[in-house]
């Protein structure tokens, strides 16, 4: 990849069709802040390095042929623009997102590392440590005013890309109906992580991933029950949890039931107590 | 968990736990000669190596779910399971190698 579509004939920065992908994760501004956060570098660095398919880094954008489609990261930030060439109609780019990102927060979640974030689809410069353009603008918007809870979320412009492929015909006419891409009660599109590694990767074991996710986000509603904006997260992504169970059930029938993979209401419920005076007061 | 090997070579692949081969893979065979081509001669690639050494932007997108569909039919396999995706390389399986042939 010696010539990038981010740059003119003479090197000027230029802009490019991208498929967008930001998100942030939670609890690593607080994780940099605190007196562990030596340690908590080393788990983070190893973790996204290890979970995206693609090097990291702002030159790697700039070196040809080190990475196809390289990311940056900057502190609980993560952007990666797919550029979409001119012989492709968007959908296919944008169905790779989605289905590496799916992979990559399941993986996230498993190091308790939970994504939110959007899809955009639009013009942006990502080159050599510069990241500029309403495609970002765009996604960060998503991420900061629609997902609000861990989910990575679809701009308007993604949805109607895959819903036009999923109509087309011919050939190379995509089947996208049991893409994992799931609508939340708000009417918004986000990625179904859990069903897309599930899809993507054959040798993922169901049980076990189900039974670890299950354990990871009970230990975080149990962790953050102080904090209502946290813990009404880890709420969602509760709800998230049971949906997937109960969509896999088939699977699960013979393993003891989908109820056996749930996480319990108990944690999931809010709790209110009476107005009393402080002990020893 | 592993691919029932008595579904390989049938158009619904199966996992012991019951998940089938998702539909929308299906579109992604049609660069089985390329890139199975690719992971041979490229000796055991990454994904990114996989995109990175591409022909074509069309086939460079079309790189990870291709890997997922490759895996599924078992005409792939990983050299580490334990990899994460990021440093997970990938090798032709005697199916795939097979399944090469044929475009010859």
């Amino acid at each position: 990849m010696g010539d990038s579509p981010f740059t003119g004939p003479g090197g000027e920065p230029r802009l490019a069709e991208c498929a967008v992908l930001y998100f942030d994760l939670l609890g690593v501004s607080a994780m940099a802040r605190g007196d562990a956060a030596e340690t908590e570098l080393e788990r983070f660095d190893r973790t996204i390095r290890g979970a995206f398919p693609y090097p990291i880094g702002a030159s790697a954008a700039a070196e040809a042929g080190r990475g196809a489609y390289p990311a940056t990261v900057f502190s609980d930030s993560v952007v990666q623009a797919v550029p979409i060439p001119a012989e492709l109609a968007p959908a296919e780019p944008v169905f790779q997102v989605i289905l590496e990102v799916a992979q990559l927060q399941a993986e996230l979640t498993t190091r308790e590392y939970f994504a939110r974030g959007a899809i955009a689809l639009d013009k942006v410069h990502h080159y050599d440590g510069v990241l500029f353009g309403p495609a970002l603008v765009e996604a960060v918007s998503l991420e900061r005013e629609i997902a609000v809870d861990p989910r990575i979320v679809l701009s308007p412009a993604v949805t109607a890309a895959l819903l036009r492929a999923g109509a087309g015909d011919g050939p190379e006419r995509f089947c996208y109906e049991e893409a994992p891409v799931l609508v939340d009660k708000d009417g918004v599109a986000f990625v179904d992580y859990l069903a897309g590694a599930f899809q993507a990767d054959p040798e993922i074991d169901l049980l076990e991933r189900l039974r670890d996710h299950r354990e990871v986000v009970t230990r975080q509603l149990r962790q953050n029950l102080t904090s209502y904006s946290r813990w009404s997260k880890y709420r969602w992504v509760a709800e998230y949890h049971n949906a997937t169970c109960l969509a896999y059930s088939d699977a699960l029938a013979d393993r003891g039931g989908f109820e056996a993979f749930l996480i319990d209401s108990i944690h999931t419920k809010r709790r209110f107590a009476p107005l009393t005076l402080p002990a020893g007061s | 968990m592993p691919i029932d090997t008595s579904t390989l070579g049938t158009q619904a692949p199966r996992t012991m736990d019951g998940r089938t081969y998702p539909p929308y893979l299906r579109a992604f065979e049609r660069f089985d000669e390329q890139l199975l081509s690719q992971v041979r001669g490229l000796e055991e690639p990454t994904l990114n190596r996989l995109a990175v050494e591409a022909s074509s932007p069309k086939v460079r997108s079309a790189v990870s779910p291709w890997i997922a569909s490759a895996e599924w039919r078992g005409l792939i396999e990983r050299v580490d399971a334990a990899e994460p995706v990021g440093r997970r390389r990938y090798r032709l399986t005697d199916r795939g190698a097979a399944k090469l042939a044929e475009f010859s």
